[in-house]
């Protein structure tokens, strides 16, 4: 046979055509695989070689402890699920009564990070939040939420609570015993909730439904219905006030729609060059509150004078023609302004005259506004509203909407409350449902509520925890978090949202207030979802409905307002009724007052501890509340920081712990509601138990918030408060003895007046304090040219990071703070740790007082990571692990560090954060599921700080890269936000490429109020700040 | 007058009580031989339940984590590094005492040398325990080590902790070798002693075969005093290093020009301080006041006396340079130093280092034993605080928002007094099993080692002999 006829297999044509390199292929058996080199010539064996010397290394040290997980891959990915890259999603949520549009980031199904919705009103339509909706995110996780309904305090299986529910209430439908049946509710401003209230009452006819917010605005309600005939809710804008008067009212910080009023109040605030013009905030109140320390006057008065002064300047303001006050309120002013100071006097005088001038000096025209907070009475918030319309602010800078969360003919929220004890005292309410909230803990002591709560046969309550008021119910269910459920969200102005759940109920099964009390009615649809989009499509019509319901979602909002376009406004109404039942008040003794506190608010949020460990923007206190003094009472008492006192009101008395708050009135004690809660989480380095001082009992329902006659004396002993900054002034010689002060008070804050600003606008330019001028302002002198040691680095090129904040807007809020703690991973550490110094958060939020001790003003300076290009603690580390980027960022590498702190000491803003123990210890698998996937968990022994959001820039890099488009690369680029400037209600912080000469960063810093600190240093940090201007009357200064 | 006058010309003898050279090496020797008395025995088992503690306070260190101990975020350093200063501080006097005393030919050291040498090494020994432990992550120390690694990366060579590893591991060797070559012929004198096998190999071991040749002598003497010349820069040049921790940072308080000196100005004067501490009492102990004699301690005293003098010029040119450098961050410092929350620290600092020394410009007081004792107890506790004083210059630096309070831990206090468990440890166990004063060197300022010697019968004992079979032996 020949060579030819012999069949030949072939695996190639190259084979077959005997290639040459083919053949040289063949006779190498053991062929090198082709090697896909990477731009920066590591290959792929390279990187096994690395990683497998790595393991070696890692096996090792097998004796140090390292956290083992479990990863569980996917096996088949799903599409559009890419791990690193989250998507968002619109959705909404309200406390206490305030809606705001959110946008939810999610990781792989986990929702991670909570954002405002910059299409929507609530947030000012810049996409901020406050900071305790940074928080809810927490909430969402924490493992000490209800799990399994409990029926007589055992766990029940959901068939067959949803079967004892169904019985129980087809009873009670079945025999007309509706009014057997009473509700009591959180003030869930809702329309799908609001319907089925009103199904609800039909279906048990005769039933009493109540709303209860321990921090409630009934007195506005009140008031308002009084001056305009209905309880309306005021929905200010801020924006077009040029004149803001703030009567008790911490508009800027706790009390209503905060993210919109910062929002909006901030660009009234921006002053770019002289003849720049900024609107002016009055504060007048008792407390020491965040509108107050951004006021430009802050009248410091005590409780009971406030309405003294809001009569004193109605009589000033009567005096003017064009301001009409009703004669009933011509003819009290005089008597009821009688007990008001001389100060309080002159400063009415100079507040009115600026209320009625109508055009500034350019003569554009200038709105007033006045807001009174919920502490006042109904007769000052009717006597506001009056004002209000005359001044002409009504329809301009206020508006008033209908409050959907409570039907028009209900008590107030203290009264109802009182009406529904009485009503189970006399034994009308045998089935008692608590839809949320916790009035067991909340209700004022006076009720004493706990006692009657028994009186009702069966006591259903849909709750988050096991918390006071479902450990007393026959029946408690796990409520659902608003990022597990389908509803709908109004906000205030009649903005609706669509509540699009995330995640599904994470321990199974949740009912939401809609679902409940649609099993209780016996309804076919129990399911959220259709329950809120066969009432939208109803509203709607079918027509169009499904793509516009896709569009609600995506967008977040939907087109139709509830109130309609724009309110009908109501002519005043008399008040005379409401003058007569107001009695003239009566200064007695010392004043107690209670204030809804900026962290855990009214104690729902007690379990959530970043909000236990913010500190509080004024006392900087964390994981407690303390009765405040001013310093003159706290003197005059011989009461200290952190003495052991006894509180005494309303025939109640509580033991709790002192603390100075210069600012706050004399002869006032101020204390947070909302402590006094378990704190159930788990912190390894915290120990688990009671947080705070509970000040419910202490209060009456008649009035809530200010208890007359309250008495506070010292007891025996100290008790340890953690605060993360006891020093508060920029001024040292208030640290040393009287002997010693000698010293030149430091420029950290620099600010001027608005007049000053105008003739020297670029006072904070120059780096130091002249020697021997008095603080502030016109002091500062350059300091000579500095050199570096090391060579300059050229960052000229490529994209340049770099921070501005403007500390004219900058509030205090700490929702820069919490935004930060959600999106970098950063641990809480608990009060014991935090009492030793070592709380992670990557932003302190500064805050220092000037002038006065007795009446100071206030000045809060967020500050983080100023990524110095000469960096100090660059050059200390021994292991290089702190590092400049070409970029301009000073980089952390977690995995070279070794922890010697040499980087920390070395930093003279001292932002640096050690982790001294492993915090992230033993937590519990719920809360990694809110870990922001690209960034590291740190182990214990390793320093961190801010990044800027490095993985944030990587990420808007990446996307421009990938964008092709030169445009589209800079709008992206232009569009990345660091997680503390995205949630900024007032857009003081400015992040971005401080080499593009378009950026807004580089605008900012082109700014004449741009100044660094420490500049003197030669630190060139990135991060410079604008320095504060603000707005004084010329009446009132000197 | 006449005395102090007869004094200058004719110096006291540097060995009292006309020993003779067998005398010497059994009055020392023994000390190694006989059984362990009670006392190092009680003393013993002190140190080392301290040295127990210490090793139980690293555990748990390393088990749980720096936050163990006080540390806070603006005071990132607190014991740990101060401590670390304090006992390279005293690990400072052996080698001055041993190099440079040896360079300018001070033949009274002989008596003290070996003795301050040995608390030199375990001095640092201790010091060399905190930079390791005090660091987060204790198992990453070595990273500060220029090793070769999978990274590519080298250690950051600007960081002065990095000049310190050198710095204080140079120190460490070289001290040690010098050490180890001065006990060379000594070690050989108990291998000829030894009555056991054990001891027998083991000092054999180490004395290098030593047999005291005129070779032996001539490599042994040069090989001293080029590693007395290679020492002494490194007395100077440790203590400046380690002030370079704090003086090349930007903190006020910490970054001052006058730190190098001032470091070493003190770090003699508390190992001066830490050598009379110990030497006294063992004199007493172990009977050998003829060898370390009043002379010896008036000595050491007047040094105290000068360098504690130049630790408070430098107190005070502090002050006045904070002041006339017209930084306000700076002159706070040092005002918030003396009247603000540490003033009680810095008070103790001033008296204990700066008004105490001032006794020994009476000669009644500097020749007292019981007074130098006490003062130099004072001394070094004075040495200690002004390591805390300027380390906690931390706690209120540039923005008073960050300023905060340290307050030591239980941990900081056991990891301390576990330290000097260690330090006791191993010098009570030098003590007991090497010579405790320089056998040959001692020999060598006797008397009778002078050439010029007039025999025996000069003194006051005549001339009962001695060993001089034994002496043969070793001296060839």
């Amino acid at each position: 046979m020949s060579k030819q006829s012999e069949p030949r297999y072939w695996r190639s044509v190259d084979e077959l055509r005997q290639n040459q390199s083919f053949v040289a292929a063949q006779a190498d058996e053991f062929v090198e695989p082709v090697e896909a080199e990477q731009a920066d010539g590591s290959t792929r064996r390279h990187f096994l070689g690395v990683m497998g010397a790595s393991m070696a290394m890692a096996s090792l040290s097998g004796c140090v402890r390292r956290p083992v997980d479990n990863i569980v891959p996917y096996s088949q990915a799903p599409e559009s699920v890419l791990p690193g890259i989250g998507s968002t999603y619109a959705t909404a949520t309200s406390f206490g009564g305030r809606a705001l549009g959110l946008l939810v980031e999610s990781h792989e199904g986990r929702p991670t990070k909570i954002e405002g919705n910059p299409g929507h009103a609530s947030t000012g339509r810049t996409g901020a939040t406050g900071g305790i909706h940074q928080a809810m995110i927490l909430d969402l996780y924490d493992p000490a939420r209800m799990a399994t309904p409990l029926v007589d305090k055992k766990p029940v299986e959901w068939s067959s609570l949803a079967d004892k529910l169904a019985a129980h209430f087809k009873g009670i439908r079945d025999g007309a015993r509706g009014s057997e049946v009473a509700v009591i509710a959180e003030s869930l401003p809702s329309l799908t909730l609001a319907e089925t209230r009103k199904r609800f009452k039909g279906v048990f006819a005769g039933s009493t439904w109540y709303t209860y917010e321990s921090v409630s605005d009934d007195a506005q309600r009140e008031g308002l219905k009084a001056a305009l005939g209905e309880a309306l809710v005021p929905s200010y804008r801020l924006n077009k006030a040029a004149v803001l008067l703030a009567i008790d009212s911490d508009v800027l910080g706790t009390e209503g729609d905060i993210v919109q009023n910062s929002a909006l109040w901030a660009p009234t605030r921006d002053v770019r060059k002289p003849g720049d013009q900024m609107s002016r905030l009055y504060s007048v109140e008792a407390l020491h509150s965040i509108t107050g320390t951004n006021a430009d006057h802050r009248l410091r008065l005590r409780q009971g004078q406030i309405e003294s002064f809001v009569f004193a300047l109605t009589a000033e303001l009567a005096k003017n023609p064009a301001v009409v006050v009703p004669e009933e309120i011509k003819a009290i002013m005089a008597d009821r302004s009688a007990g008001l100071s001389d100060a309080g006097k002159k400063f009415a005088v100079a507040v009115a005259a600026d209320l009625t001038t109508t055009r500034d000096a350019m003569g554009a025209v200038r709105s007033p506004l006045i807001v009174a907070g919920p502490r006042q009475s109904a007769l000052v918030h009717a006597v506001v509203a009056i004002l209000n319309k005359t001044l002409g602010a009504q329809g301009t800078t206020v508006h008033y909407y209908p409050d959907v969360s409570r039907d028009a003919a209900t008590l107030g929220d203290y009264a109802g409350l009182a009406a529904l004890k009485a009503d189970l005292d006399a034994g009308k309410i045998k089935t008692l449902v608590v839809l949320g909230g916790n009035p067991l803990y909340a209700a004022p002591g006076s009720l004493e509520l706990a006692k009657s709560f028994e009186r009702a046969e069966h006591r259903i309550v849909l709750a988050d925890h096991l918390d006071e008021t479902a450990k007393a119910a026959t029946i408690a269910i796990p409520r659902a978090h608003f990022l597990e459920t389908w509803g709908d969200v109004i906000f205030t102005d009649g903005t609706v949202s669509i509540q699009q759940p995330l995640i599904a109920p994470l321990r199974g099964t949740a009912y939401s207030e809609i679902e409940l009390l649609a099993r209780l009615m016996g309804d076919e649809q129990v399911d959220g979802y259709s329950l809120v989009r066969g009432l939208h499509k109803q509203l709607h019509g079918a027509k169009g409905f499904h793509k516009a319901w896709r569009r609600w979602l995506h967008e977040g909002v939907v087109e139709a307002a509830a109130h309609g376009a724009f309110p009908a406004y109501k002519a005043t109404q008399p008040i005379g009724a409401l003058i007569a039942q107001s009695p003239v008040p009566a200064a007695e003794g010392m004043d107690l007052l209670l204030f809804a506190d900026a962290n855990v608010f009214d104690g729902r949020f007690a379990n959530n501890s970043w909000l236990q460990e913010a500190p509080d923007p004024l006392t900087k206190i964390t994981w407690d509340n303390a009765a405040i003094l001013s310093p003159a009472t706290a003197e005059k008492l011989g009461i200290g920081n952190e003495d052991r006192v006894r509180l005494e009101a309303n025939g109640k008395s509580l033991d709790t712990v002192a603390w100075i708050l210069p600012g706050l009135a004399d002869d006032t004690i101020a204390m947070a509601l909302g402590y006094g809660r378990d704190f159930d989480a788990f912190l390894p380095y915290h120990d688990k138990g009671v947080v705070g001082f509970d000040t419910n009992p202490l209060r009456s329902h008649q009035s809530p918030f200010h208890t007359r006659g309250a008495k506070i004396s010292k007891t025996s002993g100290t008790y340890g408060l953690a605060c993360v900054q006891r020093y508060g002034s920029q001024d040292p010689d208030l640290e040393l003895p009287e002997n010693f002060q000698i010293f030149d008070p430091r420029p950290l804050v620099r600010e001027t007046s608005l007049e000053k600003f105008n003739e020297r606008p670029d006072f904070a330019k120059p780096g130091i304090i002249e020697h021997g001028k008095p603080y502030p302002k016109d002091a500062l002198v350059a300091h000579p040219p500095a050199k570096s040691l090391y060579r300059d680095v050229d960052y000229s090129q490529g994209h340049q990071w770099a921070m501005v904040i403007d500390l004219n807007k900058c509030t205090g809020c700490n929702a820069c703070l919490l935004s930060c703690q959600a999106e970098n991973n950063i641990m809480s550490v608990g009060k014991d740790q935090v009492r030793r110094g070592r709380e992670m958060s990557w932003i302190r939020m500064d805050r220092y007082f000037v002038g006065d001790l007795s009446d100071p003003q206030v000045v809060h300076q967020p500050l983080a990571c100023m990524h110095c290009e000469t960096a100090p603690c660059e050059n200390v580390c021994p292991v290089a692990a702190t590092v400049h980027s070409p970029e301009g960022t000073n980089d952390m590498a977690y995995n070279r560090c070794i922890g010697t702190r040499y980087c920390a000491n070395n930093c003279p803003f001292k932002v640096r954060r050690f982790n001294f123990y492993n915090y992230a210890k033993g937590q519990p698998e719920l809360f990694h599921m809110q870990r922001n996937p690209n960034v590291t968990v740190r182990f214990r022994g390793v320093m961190e700080k801010c990044t800027y959001c490095i993985q944030r820039v990587n990420q808007g890099k990446r996307r421009a890269r990938l964008s092709g488009d030169a445009t589209a690369a800079k709008k992206i680029v232009d569009g990345i936000l660091s997680a503390c400037q995205q949630t900024c209600p007032t857009g003081a912080i400015v992040f971005g490429d401080q080499n593009d000469a378009s950026s807004k960063v580089a605008e900012a810093k082109a700014l004449t109020r741009d100044y660094g600190l420490l500049t003197e240093l030669n630190l060139k940090p990135r991060t410079s700040y604008l320095a504060k201007v603000r707005n004084p009357n010329p009446q009132l200064v000197g | 007058m006449a005395t102090q006058t007869h004094d200058e010309i004719f110096p006291p003898p540097l060995v009292s009580g006309n020993p003779t050279f067998g005398s010497v090496t059994e009055a020392i020797c023994s000390i190694v031989e006989k059984k362990p008395t009670v006392p190092w025995m009680v003393f013993f088992a002190v140190a080392l339940s301290g040295l127990t503690l210490l090793l139980g306070s690293i555990a748990w260190l390393i088990w749980e984590g720096t936050g163990i101990w006080g540390l806070n975020n603006p005071v990132g350093w607190g014991w740990a590094i101060v401590n670390f200063v304090f006992w390279v501080g005293i690990g400072h006097a052996g080698t001055l005492i041993s190099a440079v005393l040896f360079l300018f030919r001070q033949k009274w050291r002989t008596a003290i040398n070996r003795f301050a040498e040995a608390m030199t090494i375990f001095a640092v020994i201790c010091a060399l325990v905190f930079p390791g432990i005090h660091v987060g992550r204790i198992w990453a120390a070595y990273w500060m080590l220029p090793l070769p690694n999978q990274m590519g990366m080298w250690p950051n060579f600007r960081s002065p902790l990095l000049w310190d590893v050198f710095a204080v591991s140079t120190y460490f060797t070289v001290s040690l070798l010098f050490w180890y070559v001065g006990l060379v012929p000594d070690l050989a004198t108990l291998r000829d002693r030894a009555k056991n096998k054990l001891a027998f190999y083991a000092y054999g071991f180490f004395s290098l075969g030593w047999r005291g040749a005129n070779r032996h002598w001539q490599n042994y003497e040069r090989a001293y005093l080029l590693l007395a010349g290679l020492a002494t820069p490194l007395v100077l040049s440790v203590h400046t290093i380690v002030s370079f921790d704090f003086a090349v940072s930007v903190i006020p308080g910490w970054h001052t020009t006058i730190f190098p000196p001032y470091f070493v100005a003190g770090a003699i004067f508390s190992g001066f301080a830490m050598v009379l501490t110990l030497a006294i009492p063992s004199r007493k102990i172990f009977k050998l006041e003829d060898f370390i004699t009043v002379r010896h301690v008036e000595n050491m005293n007047k040094i105290i006396l000068v360098t504690g003098t130049m630790v408070g010029y430098a107190y005070a040119m502090e002050f006045f340079i904070a002041w006339y450098s017209g930084s306000p961050y700076e002159s706070f410092a040092f005002v918030n130093r003396a009247f603000g929350p540490y003033a009680w620290a810095y008070w103790i600092m001033v008296s204990c280092n700066v008004i105490t020394p001032q006794f020994f410009w009476f000669k009644k007081l500097r020749t007292s034993m019981t007074v130098a004792f006490i003062l130099s107890i004072f001394v070094n506790i004075g040495m200690w605080f002004e390591r805390f004083v300027i380390t906690m210059s931390l706690h209120r630096d540039y923005l008073p928002s960050s300023w905060d309070y340290y307050r030591p831990s239980f941990f900081d206090m056991s990891t301390f007094i576990g330290s000097f468990g260690l330090f006791f440890t191993l010098f009570l166990l030098f003590l007991k099993f090497l010579p405790a004063v320089a056998i040959s060197e001692v020999k060598g300022v006797l008397p009778q080692a002078d050439p010029h010697w007039e025999g025996y019968g000069h003194g006051a004992h005549g001339a009962e002999d001695s060993a001089h079979g034994h002496e043969g032996k070793s001296h060839g």
